[in-house]
């Protein structure tokens, strides 16, 4: 499968931020969604990003994908600018996302919902493989000619990811990939995430889920009011008392 | 069309393209702002309404009245409509507008084998008042002012009635409505007998300028259509304006070249406005208002 | 639904030619058409034996009607290939198929005399409501616009141009010889003439029937290998959900360009062929009523299968056009209703549910279809 992945990329004469902004900002009329946000990851990491409800993660994550324009700043991809770039053309420079929404093809089976990425990457007599390859990673193997309507909430989520990661990016962000799941559907989905980071992708996951972060994550950026407000590891955020308070403090 | 010879011509020609739009236009847009139908039989519930109207009037009920009586009937029909094939279609906004032309098929040839190809003509009350070496016709004036009270009406009842705040509720998110205790597809119901009621109210008004044949909701739903869309999301705000816009172009082409050339430049502009204000201009103007 | 590699692998330890037949046939086969066994093709066969051999039993004006019947279904596939396959909601394919049969009268009533045939018109009558396409399919693609928009300014298109074209009555709306015709439309449009060098055959109602149902063959058969390729797939994929396979790297606003534009093409030569056989075309075939036509044809038969969409148009039109020289006012209330009873009931259209229920009843272990 040529899905197989480099160990954990050390570009050199190259930054070592993955992606980065510079004064990323969204206006919606009179509200600011994000604020004037500069933001860095470095190559390999799992990023959280993690605030209350209303912080701007989602809208921070669509700008990055490309499906929202930015009212001001930049947005750097493998030091490339790709403010501009149209969603098609991140995804071909390395940068995938799996929304929030459920948005698997409704009607057609998992195999062909595999297929739509695969088919890109590989000749026309490996698909069938790869697909497979893709099937056991995310344990649907006997579901594979299954509607996707008939999969439980979980299962499609993880096949969005699997979907998210067929293309095979550098970048993955992921909104609230653990929304709705059981305890153990999560904590699965945490090691499946684990061992993609061990392949070399850099992850960024907007989470609300704080065993899930825990779990998962190398660092934590937390947004409030669209702004950065605090970064650290998960130990930090913790402690953080100022973190506890916009938390708590009724949002 | 005749050629504008003073402002006066002008300014009624605009009133009148104004009115008709606003009257065609505002049942639809509500409809569809509400359940996100596209109703392609609109033209035909505009029929209803004339047919009801001119049925009444030619049994002596008084014109204003019989108005009110063919709006009444639109409406009826419209709840039997709602209850059989709108309520399976909340949302699906194109797989409405393909069964609704079903609809459409369905009651204009009905009307043509029960009444006939045509039931005349009833007469433009008030006539034509002379204005020194020109005409103009009070009635485009008074299809303007009805445009206006209607619009004043559908306000007064989305802000100041029990249902119009359900029916806020509603539009604004569907689920949390229901929660509180709103009976959604009462609301629904009552919501497509409005715009029923609106869309035979119109057809009323029009009964005396236009000759009743059964094929009159085919000259009306494109404008009213391309109205509605132009309009945008907000109702009051968008169907006026666009009613306004495209009625200012229809009839300045039309000064160029007639009734053809008008009827082009709407289209032509509508397509403009659709691909430059994805979201209508109701959307354009209330996001300049609030930054 | 059965892989493309399920079916090659059922057909082998044939010898080598049945297993290249098979190899071959399996690329025309997938889970987005209708028909993976070997059944299908029998009956596919079959078919066209029966339809080639009906003018040999059929008066003349039969044969016309049936052409002219199969001439719709051009208008329809052009529908279906960017609805159903593709996702885009147009209005407006009878404006390509105007354009089609006026640009084939225009090239044909100049070229004809000096040329001795109509195959450049047939091409001209193919690029130029394809080009439209693509302008138009630029224009909102690229702008962004999608679902119901796109219906409305589709419709807005066709329509124009049915106005545009009401307006060219009198003599100074020529282009060459070709009289535009206003409302009237345009006479004279010369029958198809083809061939080149010594060998040009005017097509007379025997010849054109065989030449229009050639015609749909070859691309009833372009289309199933289109459709059921890498690049089908992503048709469907864009129908599908258009965000999602746009965060996959594909360009989606171009996809559509394409499709559009090609269905743009189909819808033209679909117009050539109807200003040919009936040797005139008039604005009102680019307006309301028949711009709704190939919708509500589609609709009832599947939009989303090309069989659905050519069966739907071949019953529905035939159907009505019957009841209506049966003098029946009862035709377009008939239509109506079975329209009303497609969306509300069988949304997937007529053939899909039929093909499924068979599917059901004849081979519900093996999954293969009739």
């Amino acid at each position: 499968m040529s899905h197989s992945k480099k160990a954990k990329d050390e570009p050199s004469n190259q930054s070592q931020h993955i992606i980065r902004t510079e004064g990323l900002t969204k206006q919606f009329g009179g509200l600011t969604a994000v604020d004037d946000v500069t933001y860095q990851m470095p190559y390999g990491e799992i990023n959280c990003l993690i605030g209350p409800n209303g912080a701007g993660k989602s809208t921070f994550f669509k700008m990055l994908a490309g499906q929202l324009r930015p009212t001001d700043g930049r947005i750097i991809f493998k030091d490339e600018d790709i403010t501009e770039l149209q969603p098609h053309e991140r995804a071909r420079r390395g940068l995938s996302i799996k929304f929030q929404d459920v948005n698997v093809y409704p009607e057609l089976s998992v195999r062909e919902n595999l297929r739509i990425p695969v088919q890109r990457y590989e000749q026309d007599e490996d698909i069938a493989g790869a697909i497979d390859e893709f099937l056991a990673l995310i344990d649907l193997e006997e579901e594979s000619t299954s509607e996707v309507g008939q999969l439980s909430h979980g299962q499609q989520q993880w096949l969005e990811i699997a979907i998210a990661t067929a293309i095979e990016p550098d970048l993955l962000l992921l909104d609230e990939p653990t929304a709705g799941m059981s305890i153990e559907e999560t904590k699965n989905t945490g090691e499946l995430i684990q061992s993609l980071a061990t392949q070399g992708m850099s992850v960024i996951v907007v989470e609300h889920d704080i065993t899930f972060v825990e779990q998962i994550a190398e660092r934590v950026t937390v947004l409030h009011n669209g702004a950065i407000f605090a970064e650290g590891t998960v130990d930090e955020i913790k402690a953080n008392k100022d973190v506890q308070k916009i938390y708590l403090g009724g949002e | 069309m005749s050629t504008v010879t003073t402002v006066l011509d002008l300014l009624t020609i605009i009133a009148s393209g104004f009115g008709t739009l606003v009257l065609v236009a505002l049942g639809l847009a509500i409809i569809f702002g509400m359940m996100g139908i596209i109703n392609l039989a609109h033209g035909e519930f505009i029929m209803i309404g004339a047919y009801a109207t001119a049925l009444s009037y030619q049994q002596g009920i008084p014109l204003v009245l019989a108005i009110v009586v063919g709006g009444f009937v639109t409406g009826v029909f419209g709840v039997i409509v709602e209850r059989l094939v709108i309520q399976h279609l909340y949302d699906r906004t194109i797989d409405s507008m393909v069964a609704t032309w079903g609809l459409s098929l369905i009651m204009t040839q009905s009307v043509l084998i029960v009444f006939g190809p045509t039931l005349g003509g009833i007469g433009t009350p008030f006539g034509a008042v002379s204005y020194g070496s020109y005409s103009a016709s009070i009635y485009q004036w008074v299809l303007a002012a009805a445009a206006v009270f209607l619009l004043s009406v559908v306000y007064l009842l989305f802000n100041y009635t029990e249902y119009g705040l359900h029916a806020k509720a509603t539009i604004e998110d569907e689920e949390t409505a229901r929660s509180l205790g709103i009976d959604t597809d009462r609301i629904y119901m009552i919501t497509f007998f409005v715009g029923s009621l609106l869309a035979g109210v119109a057809g009323g008004l029009f009964a005396p300028t236009i000759s009743l044949v059964p094929s009159l909701g085919g000259s009306y739903i494109i404008e009213a259509f391309v109205t509605v869309i132009v309009g945008g999301a907000s109702v009051l705000v968008g169907v006026p304006a666009s009613g306004l816009a495209l009625s200012i172009i229809n009839g300045g082409a039309a000064q160029f070249g007639g009734a053809l050339a008008g009827r082009v430049a709407l289209l032509v502009v509508a397509i403009l406005i659709i691909r430059l204000l994805p979201e209508g201009i109701s959307e354009y103007i209330t996001e300049h208002i609030r930054g | 639904m059965s892989d493309k590699t399920e079916t090659v692998e059922e057909a082998a330890g044939e010898t080598g030619l049945s297993q290249r037949l098979y190899g071959a046939l399996s690329r025309f086969e997938g889970p987005h058409t209708i028909g993976t066994s070997d059944r299908f093709w029998l009956g596919f066969l079959i078919v066209v034996a029966t339809i080639l051999s009906y003018p040999m039993l059929a008066s003349e004006f039969g044969v016309l009607t049936t052409t002219t019947l199969f001439v719709w279904v051009f208008l329809s596939l052009s529908l279906s290939i960017c609805w159903g396959y593709a996702g885009i909601f147009s209005f407006g394919q009878t404006a390509f198929f105007g354009l089609g049969g006026y640009t084939f009268g225009v090239v044909g009533i100049n070229l004809l005399p000096v040329t001795g045939g109509t195959n450049l018109a047939l091409l001209a009558a193919i690029l130029v409501p394809a080009l439209g396409a693509a302008a138009v399919g630029y224009f909102m693609f690229y702008g962004r616009v999608s679902g119901v928009y796109v219906a409305i300014i589709t419709l807005a298109v066709t329509l124009i141009l049915e106005l545009l074209f009401s307006r060219t009555a009198g003599a100074e709306y020529a282009i060459g010889s070709a009289q535009l015709g206003g409302y009237n439309g345009m006479t004279g449009i010369p029958d198809l003439t083809l061939g080149a060098g010594p060998v040009v055959i005017e097509l007379d109602t025997m010849g054109t029937f065989y030449f229009v149902v050639g015609l749909l063959i070859v691309m009833y058969l372009a289309l199933r290998y289109v459709l059921n390729s890498n690049y089908g797939y992503l048709m469907v994929a864009t129908r599908e959900s258009e965000d999602r396979t746009e965060t996959l790297g594909y360009d989606v606003r171009l996809l559509k360009l394409q499709v559009f534009t090609v269905a743009g093409g189909v819808a033209g030569l679909g117009g050539a062929l109807y200003a040919s056989t009936g040797n005139f075309i008039s604005p009102p075939i680019m307006g309301l009523a028949f711009a709704a036509l190939p919708v509500i044809w589609i609709t009832v038969g599947g939009r989303k299968t090309l069989i659905g969409a050519i069966l739907g148009t071949l019953a529905v039109r035939g159907l009505s056009n019957r009841l209506a020289s049966a003098g029946s006012e009862l035709a377009v209330i008939f239509v109506g209703l079975l329209l009303l009873a497609s969306v509300l009931l069988l949304p997937e259209g007529a053939v899909p549910t039929i093909n499924q229920y068979l599917q059901q009843r004849f081979a519900p272990d093996k999954g293969e279809q009739p």
